[in-house]
C-alpha cells in the first residue's frame, strides 16, 4: 500500500502511554480506514510534520488528514508545537484539534489564538472519551475537506 | 446682721463726754469714749469707727490737730468728723481738711440737732458698709463664676484631648483592623488558589488513571469476552463501575468545594421556573418513567441562580430517585409562608428514610440506602447543607420510611435579606 492510497492519516501526539492505548484501540474500531501515527512528545510530532530526524525522508511528507494534539507534553509542550506548525509553511494549513484534558479558559483561548482549528476537551468517563474520539473521526476524515484536497 | 455702728467720742471734760454719750444712747451705736486726743488715737488702732465726734478745745492736742492725725491714717482717713466748737466763725477751719464728711455743731449744741446729724451720718456709714458688702460679694461670685468657668475651661480642654486621643486610637484601631482585614483576605486568597489548583490537580490526575480503569476493563470485556467466565466478566464489571463510582464521586467532591468557594450573586430567581427545567432534565434521562409531579406557581427567591438549581438539581433528583420504585409516583414543589419568611418544600411519596438518621442526613457521604437499592455519592445534601447556609437559611426533612420524604428549605429571614440588599 502507498501513502497515495492510504490517503488519511491521524497524527496522534499523546505522552500518556494508556490515553495512547485507548485511543488508538477506538480510532481503529471505528472503521474510517486511517492510518494512527503516534508521536510523544512534541519534538516528534515536528519531525514527522517536517519529515525531520526519524521520520527523515519519509514517502511524500504528506500532511496528517488530522493532528491531535495534547497540551501537556514533555520537551515542547502542545502550544509550541502549534505555534512552530503555524510559523511554517509548509505545515500552516494542516488541520490541528487540541484534545486535552485542561478545561482552562486560557488553554482554550491560547490555542485558537495560536490557529486551533478545534479544541477538545478530554471526557473523564471512558465512554464519553471514546464518543468524542469517534466524532473527531467522523469529522474530520469524513466530513471535512482538507485544505490540501487529495493527493 | 451688720454689728453695732461704733461712735468715737473726744471730749477733755467728763460731764460732756458723759452728756453726749446720753445723747447717743438713741442710737444703735456703741460709744467709745476719749479724754484726749492721744487715748482716741489709741481707741482708733482696736475699732473701726463709723463716726468721730471731736471737741475742738482740749489742752495738749486739740481737735482739729487729731482730725489731722485721723486724717492721715489709712485706717481712719474716711471716718467721718463732727466738730463741736465754742465759736460759729470757727467753721471756717475744717475746710481744710478736704477729704471725707465733716460737719460742725456750735456749743450748746441741740441735742435734737446733733442726733439727726449723727442718725445721718451713721445711715451713710450703714450705706457705704452695705454697699462694700454687695461689692465684696459681688465680687466674690464673680471670682467664684470665673473659678467655675475656668475649671469648666480646663475640664473642657482635658475632654477635648481625651476626645482626641480616643479618635486617633480609633483610627489606629481601624487602621490595624483593615490591614489585618487586607493581610487575612490575601492570605484567603492563596489559600484559595491552593485549593484551586489542588482541585484542578483531583479533577485531571486524579480522573485520568479512571479513564484507563474503565476503557481497558471495556476492551477486556469486549476483546476477549470468550476468554472470561461469566465470574470473571462480573468482576470485570465491578472493576469498571467502581471506576465510574469514583470518577462520580470525584465530580460530586469538587461541586462540593466549589460551592464553598463560588461568589455569591444575589438576585430574583424564579424557582417555579428552575424546578421545571430540572424536572424536565429528569424526565429526559428516564423517559420511561411515570412521576406525577405538581410545582407551584410564582415562586420568586433572593439568592444565587446558579447555586439554587444545585439545591433543586439535588432535591428533585432525590425525590425522582427514591421513588424509582414506587407506583404511582408523586413529586411536589410548594412554598409555605411561614413567620420567618416562605418556606420551599420539595415532597414525594417514595422510599423514604429513618428519622432517627436525620442528623446524618447532610454530612458528606452518609447514605442511608444500599448501593444496590438507590445509587448515590452521598454528597448531594451536603452540598444542598452548604448552599442553603450561604444564603442565610435552614434545611431540615421529616420521612416515614416507605410513605416518602419531605424537604424544606429556607433562605434565611426577608428582613435580613432585605437590610442586606440596602
Amino acid at each position: 500500500m502507498t501513502t497515495a492510497s492510504r490517503a488519511k492519516t491521524i497524527l496522534l501526539v499523546e505522552d500518556n502511554p494508556n490515553d495512547e492505548a485507548l485511543a488508538l484501540r477506538v480510532l481503529n474500531k471505528c472503521g474510517h480506514g486511517a492510518e494512527v501515527v503516534v508521536a510523544r512528545d512534541g519534538a516528534e510530532a515536528l519531525e514527522f510534520l517536517f519529515a525531520e530526524g526519524r521520520y527523515a525522508g519519509r514517502s511524500g511528507a504528506a500532511l496528517p488528514t488530522v493532528t491531535l494534539l495534547d497540551l501537556k507534553l514533555p520537551k515542547l509542550d502542545g502550544l509550541e508545537v502549534l505555534r512552530r506548525i503555524r510559523a511554517d509553511e509548509r505545515t500552516v494549513l494542516a488541520p490541528v484539534v487540541v484534545l486535552t484534558s485542561s478545561d482552562e479558559q486560557r488553554d482554550r483561548l491560547e490555542s485558537y489564538r495560536c490557529g486551533a482549528n478545534s479544541y477538545v476537551r478530554k471526557p473523564e468517563a471512558f465512554d464519553a472519551f471514546s464518543t468524542a474520539l469517534r466524532g473527531i473521526a467522523e469529522y474530520w476524515l469524513e466530513v471535512n475537506e482538507a485544505p490540501n484536497g487529495r493527493v | 446682721m451688720s454689728p453695732r455702728p461704733m461712735i468715737l467720742i473726744v471730749d477733755d471734760k467728763a460731764q460732756n463726754l458723759f452728756a453726749l454719750e446720753k445723747t447717743l444712747r438713741e442710737t444703735n451705736a456703741e460709744i467709745v469714749t476719749a479724754t484726749s486726743g492721744n487715748d482716741a488715737l489709741i481707741a482708733t488702732l482696736s475699732h473701726d469707727f463709723a463716726l468721730a465726734i471731736l471737741d475742738v478745745q482740749m489742752p495738749g492736742m486739740d481737735g482739729y490737730e487729731l482730725a489731722a492725725h485721723l486724717r492721715g491714717e489709712p485706717k481712719t482717713r474716711h471716718v467721718p468728723i463732727i466738730f463741736l466748737t465754742a465759736y460759729s466763725d470757727e467753721q471756717q477751719m475744717f475746710k481744710g481738711y478736704g477729704i471725707g464728711a465733716m460737719d460742725y455743731l456750735v456749743k450748746p449744741y441741740d441735742p435734737i440737732v446733733l442726733l439727726s446729724k449723727v442718725l445721718a451720718f451713721l445711715e451713710l456709714d450703714r450705706q457705704r458698709a452695705e454697699i462694700h458688702e454687695q461689692r465684696a460679694q459681688l465680687e466674690e461670685v464673680v471670682a467664684h463664676r470665673t473659678a467655675e468657668l475656668e475649671s469648666v475651661n480646663a475640664k473642657l480642654l482635658v475632654e477635648i484631648g481625651e476626645r482626641r486621643r480616643a479618635e486617633e486610637e480609633i483610627r489606629e484601631l481601624n487602621e490595624g483592623l483593615e490591614r489585618l482585614v487586607a493581610r487575612r483576605t490575601a492570605q484567603l486568597e492563596v489559600a484559595n488558589q491552593e485549593l484551586e489548583a489542588f482541585a484542578y490537580s483531583v479533577s485531571h490526575d486524579l480522573r485520568a488513571p479512571l479513564r484507563a480503569i474503565e476503557g481497558f476493563s471495556q476492551a477486556l470485556l469486549e476483546d476477549y469476552e470468550a476468554l472470561l467466565d461469566q465470574t470473571g466478566q462480573d468482576y470485570l464489571r465491578r472493576v469498571s463501575g467502581e471506576a465510574r463510582r469514583m470518577a462520580e464521586l470525584i465530580r460530586d467532591l469538587l461541586v462540593l468545594s466549589r460551592v464553598t468557594r463560588a461568589q455569591m450573586h444575589q438576585e430574583e430567581v424564579d424557582l417555579t421556573m428552575l424546578c421545571r427545567e430540572v424536572v424536565t432534565m429528569l424526565q429526559q434521562s428516564e423517559p420511561g418513567r411515570e412521576v406525577q409531579i405538581t410545582i407551584d406557581d410564582g415562586m420568586l427567591a433572593q439568592g444565587d441562580p446558579q447555586l439554587l438549581r444545585q439545591v433543586l438539581e439535588n432535591l428533585i433528583g432525590n425525590a425522582w430517585k427514591f421513588t424509582s420504585h414506587t407506583p404511582e409516583a408523586r413529586i411536589a414543589v410548594q412554598s409555605e409562608r411561614r413567620d420567618a419568611g416562605p418556606t420551599y418544600v420539595v415532597r414525594d411519596n417514595g422510599a423514604g428514610f429513618d428519622m432517627q438518621y436525620r442528623t446524618k442526613l447532610f454530612q458528606p457521604f452518609q447514605r442511608l440506602h444500599a448501593m444496590s437499592e438507590f445509587a448515590g455519592t452521598g454528597i448531594g445534601l451536603s452540598t444542598v447543607h452548604r448552599i442553603i447556609t450561604r444564603h442565610g437559611g435552614r434545611v431540615w426533612a421529616e420521612s416515614v420510611v416507605g410513605e416518602g420524604a419531605t424537604f424544606y428549605f429556607t433562605l434565611g429571614d426577608e428582613q435580613a435579606a432585605d437590610r442586606e440588599r440596602r
